[in-house]
Order: C-alpha cells, then structure tokens, then sequence
C-alpha cells in the first residue's frame, strides 16, 4: 500500500525480519555459492568415482518412486472420490495414514519381514525354495511410494470431489462413459494438484537418507553423508548438495510449467457420487484395502507386534531420554519457526516489498535436510574459527534449531499465510483509521483472528521435526538421541525389534497431523 | 460557504492505470455529501485518498486548514482524524460490540472509555448489546455499530463506502432512516459513496458525480432528481 509512514517501532521490526530473513537464507546462498568458497580437496575422486553411480541411484529412485506412488494414489483417490462402495468412508480419512510413517520406519519393517532374513522370506523359503529379497531398488521404490503416495492422494481427492462436478456431468450426457471421463475429463482437469502432490513425492524421494541406506542403495544424500563423514570433505558435500538443489529447482520449473498450462476449473458443487454394486464394488474396496495395507497395515502392524507381542527386549525407560530429547528439539524448533513465521507474515502484511532474503527463506522446505545441515555446518565452522572457540556452534542445540527452522520455516509460514489471506484487508484498514499502529493492529487483530492457524503451524513443524532424520543425525549435539536417530541406530545395527518403540511413538506423534491434513484437505475441497 | 475539507486537483494511479483525474471537491462543516457513480468510477479510491490509506500522485488534501497530503506531506491513517465505515463494515469478528467501539480509544484510562462507549451505543439505540459478537446481531445493528465505532473517535469527517449495499431492500430503507438521524444528531460531516439513487437523494445535502475517474457534476438533490440524465434506480 502506498504512502504509509513508517513509524520508527515498525521500522526496526522491519529490520529485524529483514536480519532474520538474511539469517535464515544463509545456508542456501552457502550451498550456490559453493563452488566458489570451499575447498574440495577431493572433488576430483568425488566426481568421477561417487558422482555418477549416486546421481543414477537419485534418477532411478525418483522415477521408481512416482510410478507406484501415482499408481496407488489417482485410482484409490477417483474410487473414494465419485463412488459409494462398502468401506468407502473408512478409506477416505484411512488412506491418509501412511503419511504417519517416516519413510526409513517402513523400510526397516519390511526389511524385517521380506529381506534376507525376513520372517516372511524365511517362512517362503521353507515352503517353496524360494527366498524373496525386498532391499533392492525396486524393493525400495515400492517401499517409498507406499508410504508417500498419500501426497498425492490428497490433493487428488480434493480436485475430484469438488472442482468439477459440472463438467462430468456434462461429459455424462454426451455419451462419455467411466472410463473415457475419467481419461478426458477428470484427470486433466486434476492434473495441477496431482502434479503438486507428486512434486512433494519427489522431493520427500530426494531428502531421504534412511531408507536407502539401509537398504543399501545409492542416491545423491547418502554421497553427501559420505563425503562427508568419509571422506571428511565439507566442500564436495556442498557441491553434491548444490547438484541436489539444481534437481529440486527442475522439478518445481516443471510442476509450474504444468500448472501454468493446466485447465482451471472454479467450480465449487460437491460431485454426486454413484454406488457401486457387485463385482465392481468388491474391486474397489479389494485396492483400496491392498494400498492402505501395504502403506500403513503391514508396517503399522509389525510395529505393534514387535512392541506388545511376547517379551519385548528394550525397556521403556531407556526411550525416555530420546523421548525428552525429541520433545525439546521439536518444542524449540516449533517456536522459533512459529515466532519468525509470525514476523513474516505480519512483514507481508504490513511491509512494501519483501526483501529478496524472505523469498529464497521460504525455500527451506524444497531443499533436503542433508544439504541444509551440511551448508550449515560450513558456515558454523567458519564462525567457530573465527572466535576461535571449536564447537562453540558445532553440535549445539541451538546449531539444530536454527537448522530446523530454516527448513521448516515453509511448513510454518503456510498455515499463516492462508488465514492472513482470508481476512479482508478492510479490518487492517479499519484498525488503522482507529489510531492503530501497524503493529498493533496486526497483533490485536489480525494475530487472534489467526490462532487455529497458529496450533495448526506449530503443531505440524513439531511433527515434522519429529520425523526428521538426516538434518538431526548430522547437526544433533554429541551423544544426544532423538526418536529418529535412536530408531535409525538401533535397526543400522539389526536390532529391528528395539527398533520398534521409538518408531512406534513417532508415528503416533505423526498420526495427529495426518488426521489434521485429512480435515484441512475436506475443508478445501 | 466555509470549507472543512478541500480536496484540490487529486491525481492517483496504480502503476500504468490512471484511477482519479483532477478530483476538486469541498465539504462544509455538517455537510452530507454523496458521490455517486457506476463501478470502477474511482469512487471507493477516492474516499480511500482522504482516509490517508493511499497516497495520491499529485494534488492536495486538506482538513480544517490543516494539509494532510500534498507532494511532501502525508499523514498516516491512524494520524488523521477521519472515521471510515467500509462497505462490508470491517467488524472485528472476534472482539465484543463494546470492544469493536472501544477498539480505538485505548489511551483512555478504562472509566474513559467505558463512559464514551456506553454514550455512543446508546446515541445509535445499541445499549444491551455491549457484550453480544458482530454476527449475533442483526444487518442493521451491524451497520450501526460501524457507524458508533467510528464516531466514537469524533472524526471531522466520516467516509462510508457503500454503507447499505448488503441489505436487501426492506431494511435498507429503515436502515438509512436510522443513519441518517444518527448523522444529523451527531452533526456530522460525511462523504457518502453510493451507486443507488435514493440513498443519495434521502441523504444528500449535495450530490457528486462521477464518471471515469473524474467529477462531472455537484449539484442539490432536486437538480439531480429532476435531471433527465440520471437513471431512474442505480448509476
């Protein structure tokens, strides 16, 4: 808004999200500008004997992972969508639950059950001669997109509930049939939000580091662990990290290009769904069961077995630790998130231009953890040198939060962002032609009328900190577990059955968003 | 005639477009002044102008002899001493009819307050509602909680942007009696933007109006009635 005096409170308010911001987007600009800073004593063998095989590995596991990832999300999303069939309503919020589970969790599981010495390969091999073996790519493609397939569900589900009931039912009465309304209609109508989940597939696909470690696999993350904890060389983790980023940045040039030449559709009028009968419905509830069975029933399932099933070897008090660990991690790094997440809003708000630094802040959340934590270590390395204190920054929990919030600042900006959105800039305008400042019309007005939004944004950069694995695994302080890095240890060396109860309280922690996601994606649609 | 405020050749643009050309416009102390015109004339921009929430690119704006906007000068909204009643209203949804009147005197001490909010409620027929939210009460009582939360400022001029265009047409008529007597009771001077003809023949001591950004006539409301180039319901 034009012509608005700043008056000098907001001004210095002004420049402290500016400062934040720059604070935030320093890890970033660290990892593009690599190349020409950091020394990479071994970029050479880097390249040539690692960079290859591990760029391969990212490709294949990409494309392995959307495939199936698309292939269990768009029909089970069109059936729960447009048909009434026994089950559906369970299905509908249900399919939603793999998303409780961190991708390394599920790999760990099935590798329990369908790797070398799987129960359930064992048992195969005793009957047929035959050992099955899941920890291979394409063991871990279907792994991945089992558990990360609900990304796409969801925005399908929305877009074939509501956004296009009109031209369906047009289709309809032009002699279009299931099959040909689904292929000519929906699917291009829903391809903007189905691009949109499928990008965040990917670069759910491209941040992981568990999984394919654990099985084995080679992906661009894992190079980055290996240069640099075996090879001890920072600058050709940055390196590898900037070649991550140049992936992401393609992939969000080509969701954009997609939604820029998608079909739109306003429409709003809920679809009328038809009910299926017979056969037909006895096929749609046999692959919704299938998907929701392979990205939540059987690992959920051998979680619980391992846990309450028989003597159970781990103790709960020795999950304590970790437990109170994580609780702090998630807790610290949810406020600062939610408190810059604050400032930012109430900077868009109420400021001119946003600085380029909040921009290139909010991309946090495209970039995966590994790249973060390794820019940020560079750049508390070069800080600790500089004050002559080693580790005064490297392996503080303060080191953790500010990495946790710059890749999570994303998740918390968006909940605000939308309901900021949806109040009408008349009640700011009205506060201000009452006397109000800025500051204080955005606090006493805009602020309460935010507070869902507010748990709702706190809520989920706790869960996904939670979640987290490379970022913590790398950047945590000396001898701290979390959650993650105590289940992550625990099945690196085997111990899959002691494995099982921290996992089984981080999904549960991880089953609260979902269940919020579920709503929020209802509400939109 | 004395002058309370003048606005003097305003210009305002948005990047290329050219929204206000040469607006010049008075209003007297006690005066109600309604600018009519169809959508997109620039009528909302221009109430916008003298609330201080745009700047013009050129001309000037001055209040009492006070300049609040010139090439140099511009005065924050929260600086000026004009009330505004948006269209839509712009209630504070989560804060209490009291707290919505008593929204912009919190430098009084809470005695202070609390005396002028009940004064107000009861100037505009609202008392017993003091603790009742925005959307439990009627269109009307809305409407005049608006209007109590800006006089309650004891602006010079009070601007209201399409202040019945969300009532349907029974109550608009009663609606805009009530507003009526609480400006004249208060004596207040306001500029009045509207697109509907009676609004602004049964409020207007003069009418404006305007046509692609610019003022084309400002007449008595019996010249405008009788003009045969007005229409017959809306502009």
């Amino acid at each position: 808004m034009g012509g608005i005096h700043r008056s000098s409170g907001r001004y210095w308010l002004f420049a402290a999200v500016t400062v934040a911001s720059v604070l935030l987007a320093l890890p970033i600009v660290v990892v593009i500008t690599s190349p020409l800073h950091s020394a990479a004593p071994e970029w050479d063998h880097v390249s040539r004997a690692l960079l290859p095989e591990h760029l391969k590995g990212s490709l294949l596991l990409l494309f392995g992972t959307l495939l199936p990832a698309l292939l269990f999300a768009v029909p089970s999303a069109w059936l729960v969508a447009q048909y009434n069939f026994p089950g559906r309503s369970i299905f509908r919020w249900a399919l939603v639950l793999p998303l409780a589970l961190p991708t390394y969790i599920s790999a760990f599981t099935y590798a329990a059950l369908l790797g070398p010495t799987g129960s359930i390969s064992i048992r195969i091999h005793e009957l047929v001669g035959v050992k099955p073996d899941i920890m291979n790519m394409p063991g871990l493609c279907l792994v991945m997109a089992a558990v990360l397939f609900p990304y796409i569900y969801l925005p399908a589900r929305a877009a074939f509930v509501a956004g296009m009931s009109g031209q369906l039912d047009a289709a309809r009465t032009l002699g279009a049939g299931t099959w040909m309304r689904f292929r000519r209609v929906a699917l291009p109508l829903a391809r903007p939000a189905i691009a949109a989940g499928a990008l965040l597939v990917a670069m759910e696909t491209l941040n992981d580091y568990g999984a394919v470690k654990y099985y084995g696999e080679r992906s661009l993350t894992t190079a980055i662990f290996r240069s640099w904890g075996g090879l001890y060389d920072l600058g050709s983790a940055l390196r590898i990290g900037l070649l991550l980023l140049a992936l992401v940045g393609l992939l969000l040039g080509l969701e954009r290009r997609s939604r820029g030449n998608a079909a739109r559709t306003t429409e709003q009028v809920p679809v009328q769904r038809q009910t299926l009968r017979g056969v037909q419905a006895v096929l749609a509830m046999a692959w919704c069961s299938l998907v929701l069975l392979l990205g939540a029933g059987i690992p959920i399932s051998k979680i619980l077995l391992d846990v309450f099933g028989g003597s159970f070897p781990l103790a709960w008090t020795e999950v304590f630790p970790a437990f109170g660990n994580t609780l702090l991690v998630a807790a610290s790094a949810a406020a600062v998130t939610l408190l810059l997440a604050v400032l930012f809003t109430f900077r868009e708000r109420y400021g001119e231009r946003a600085p380029w630094s909040l921009h290139i802040a909010s991309l946090g959340y495209a970039i995966p953890g590994a790249v973060i934590a390794v820019s940020t270590m560079a750049l508390a390395g070069l800080i600790d040198r500089s004050i002559m204190l080693p580790f005064a920054l490297i392996g503080s929990l303060g080191l953790l939060t500010y990495a946790l919030a710059v890749r999570f600042l994303a998740v918390g900006n968006q909940p605000l962002r939308a309901a900021l959105e949806q109040q009408a800039r008349s009640l700011d305008d009205a506060a201000r032609l009452l006397g109000a400042s800025p500051l204080r019309a955005f606090l006493h007005i805009n602020l309460p009328l935010m507070r869902p939004a507010l748990l709702a944004a706190g809520l989920l950069v706790a869960i996904d900190v939670i979640k987290e694995l490379p970022l913590t695994l790398i950047l945590r302080p000396f001898n701290f577990h979390t959650l993650s890095t105590r289940t992550y240890e625990l099945a690196s060396i085997e111990q899959l059955r002691e494995a099982s109860l921290p996992a089984l309280m981080i999904v549960l922690c991880g089953l609260l968003p979902v269940v919020l996601l579920d709503r929020l994606a209802d509400r939109k649609a | 005639m004395s002058k309370l405020l003048e606005l003097n050749d305003l210009h305002f643009a948005h990047g290329e477009r050219t929204i206000l050309r040469g607006i010049s416009l008075h209003l007297a102390p006690e005066e109600l002044l309604v600018i009519v015109g169809p959508s997109g004339c620039g009528k909302t921009s221009l109430l916008r102008l003298v609330a201080g929430l745009e700047r013009p690119t050129a001309g000037t704006i001055t209040l009492a002899g006070s300049v609040l906007d010139d090439q140099r000068t511009h005065i924050a909204p929260e600086r000026r001493p004009v009330g505004m009643v948006f269209q839509g209203l712009a209630l504070f949804p989560h804060l209490t009819v009291a707290r919505n009147v008593g929204f912009g005197l919190h430098k009084l001490k809470k005695d202070a307050r609390q005396r002028r909010i009940s004064e107000e409620l009861r100037s505009v027929d609202l008392e017993g509602l003091e603790d009742r939210y925005p959307h439990q009460l009627s269109g009307g009582q809305q409407q005049r909680v608006a209007i109590a939360r800006s006089l309650v400022m004891r602006p010079q001029v009070l601007l209201m942007d399409e202040p019945f265009s969300d009532l349907d047409s029974s109550t608009r008529t009663q609606v805009r009696g009530e507003v009526l007597r609480i400006l004249r009771a208060h004596g207040t001077s306001a500029i009045i933007v509207t697109h509907d003809r009676e609004d602004a023949l049964h409020m207007a001591d003069r009418i404006a109006v305007m046509q692609d950004g610019a003022i084309v006539r400002c007449v008595a409301p019996n010249e405008f009635q009788h003009d045969p180039n007005t229409p017959q319901r809306t502009l």
